[in-house]
């Protein structure tokens, strides 16, 4: 009996011959696979990473040229910045003055740029943060209140409980009494006629006519400043009272 | 060169090496596939799947003796995810085609394969052995690393199962 299964498995695995040399053959003739086709994701994986870094560093690199101009002004080592240098080096004075206004958009920018230079010069980027700092700091002190806006809108401001008597304020007059008179800083107050400045309930000024007083921030809080005229009546802890 | 040296070598990804296991087990490999097909060309093609799977899971590879069942089990999942895409195909074209006519042809027997195919890795693996390889049993056990009896028990074993399912067809 066993016999007879051992000769049908015997002819059965010989009847596969065929078919398995083909086989034999189709895996040889195959390229590498498995984990050689593994390392090869890999090596692409890592390349187009590479490749994905090298187009993040061009596109940060891309605005540069303006800013080298500013930087490597004074460095002639490298090749590549040079050509954008010869024409920096005068408009680089004209800039400095005009900052404080226009230019504080094109600034925030410029802070990372300079920070992938310095590995190569070391004495170029020292010129730069000179630049950076001057426009910024006189534009910040009004900005703490509100974020964007840089004008007028964004002064500081306070409410008088009270107002009574005509005068100018900020190129509008202002005649009767006036409840929670709102005044910003920087304003001006000419009084036309006697004026009462109520700040609290006991707390007051009284402008004598042609007085003129000037709202001034001080420590977050607004303050009179006489700068024309007299005051009536003294006024009791007015800088509290805002 | 040993079977286990041969599969240390292709686990640190010697094709070379992989080359030669796939000329020791192609026999193996496609009676497996040869017992869900029942056509030679597709267990041909599912053998070269078995393969490729083997290939890239070698790492895998708890023990690096048991290379020759592990590779069987593979075919056995290659094999049983054919028959159910073979299955699900079958029932999408029984309402528009006839079923297609039984093959008939030379090849190795359809029944036995079939009986085969339902034996354990383990089993298809000292049958290849034998019946592929013409081992003898002594040569068996040496290169699976097992008891002379253990291994003789197991063949004749795996001819009473044989013979029971090809009375059962």
């Amino acid at each position: 009996m066993n016999d007879d299964l051992e000769k049908q498995l015997d002819e059965f695995y010989r009847k596969l011959d065929g078919p398995a040399r083909r086989v034999e053959a189709r895996w040889k003739s195959t390229p590498d696979a498995g984990s050689n086709r593994i390392a090869a994701w890999l090596g692409a994986g890592v390349a187009a990473a590479a490749a994905i870094l090298l187009m993040i560093s061009a596109l940060r690199t891309g605005p540069k040229p303006v800013e080298r101009p500013v930087a490597q002004g004074e460095t002639p080592v490298e090749p590549a910045p040079r050509p954008v240098e010869p024409q920096p080096p005068t408009p680089l004075p004209v800039r400095k003055p005009a900052p404080v206004q226009a230019p504080k958009p094109d600034e925030t920018p410029r802070p990372p740029e300079p920070r992938p230079e310095p590995p190569t010069p070391d004495p170029t980027p020292k010129p730069e943060p000179p630049p950076t700092p001057e426009p910024k700091s006189p534009p910040e002190p009004p900005k703490p209140p509100t974020p964007v806006p840089e004008t007028r809108p964004l002064r500081a401001t306070a409410k008088l409980a009270e107002t009574e008597g005509s005068f100018e304020l900020a190129d509008r007059s202002v005649r009767g009494k006036q409840k929670e008179f709102t005044v910003h800083a920087g304003d001006r107050l000419r009084a036309t006629t006697t004026v009462k400045l109520t700040l609290a309930d006991d707390r007051f000024v009284l402008l004598a006519p042609r007085t003129v007083v000037e709202f001034r921030p001080e420590e977050k809080k607004l303050a009179l400043a006489l700068e024309q005229g007299d005051l009536l009546a003294d006024l009791l802890a007015p800088r509290s009272a805002w | 060169m040993d079977e286990e040296t041969l599969v240390r070598a292709a686990r640190r990804g010697d094709r070379g090496a992989f080359d030669r296991l796939v000329e020791r087990y192609s026999h193996a490999v496609v009676a497996r596939q040869f017992g869900w097909t029942r056509d030679t060309a597709a267990a041909e093609d599912l053998a070269q799947e078995t393969f490729l799977r083997a290939w890239q899971g070698l790492g895998r590879l708890e023990d690096i003796r048991a290379f020759g069942s592990w590779l069987l089990s593979i075919g056995g999942f290659v094999g049983q995810e054919w028959l159910r895409r073979k299955q699900a195909d079958q029932k999408a074209r029984m309402t528009f085609t006839a079923p297609a006519p039984v093959r008939q042809d030379d090849g190795p027997d359809p029944a036995l394969a079939r009986a085969l195919a339902e034996l354990t890795s383990e089993v298809q693996q000292l049958l290849a052995l034998r019946h592929d390889r013409g081992l003898s049993c002594e040569e068996i056990a040496r290169e699976l690393g097992r008891p002379l009896g253990t291994v003789t028990k197991t063949l004749s074993r795996a001819y009473e199962q044989l013979r029971a399912r090809l009375a059962r067809q």
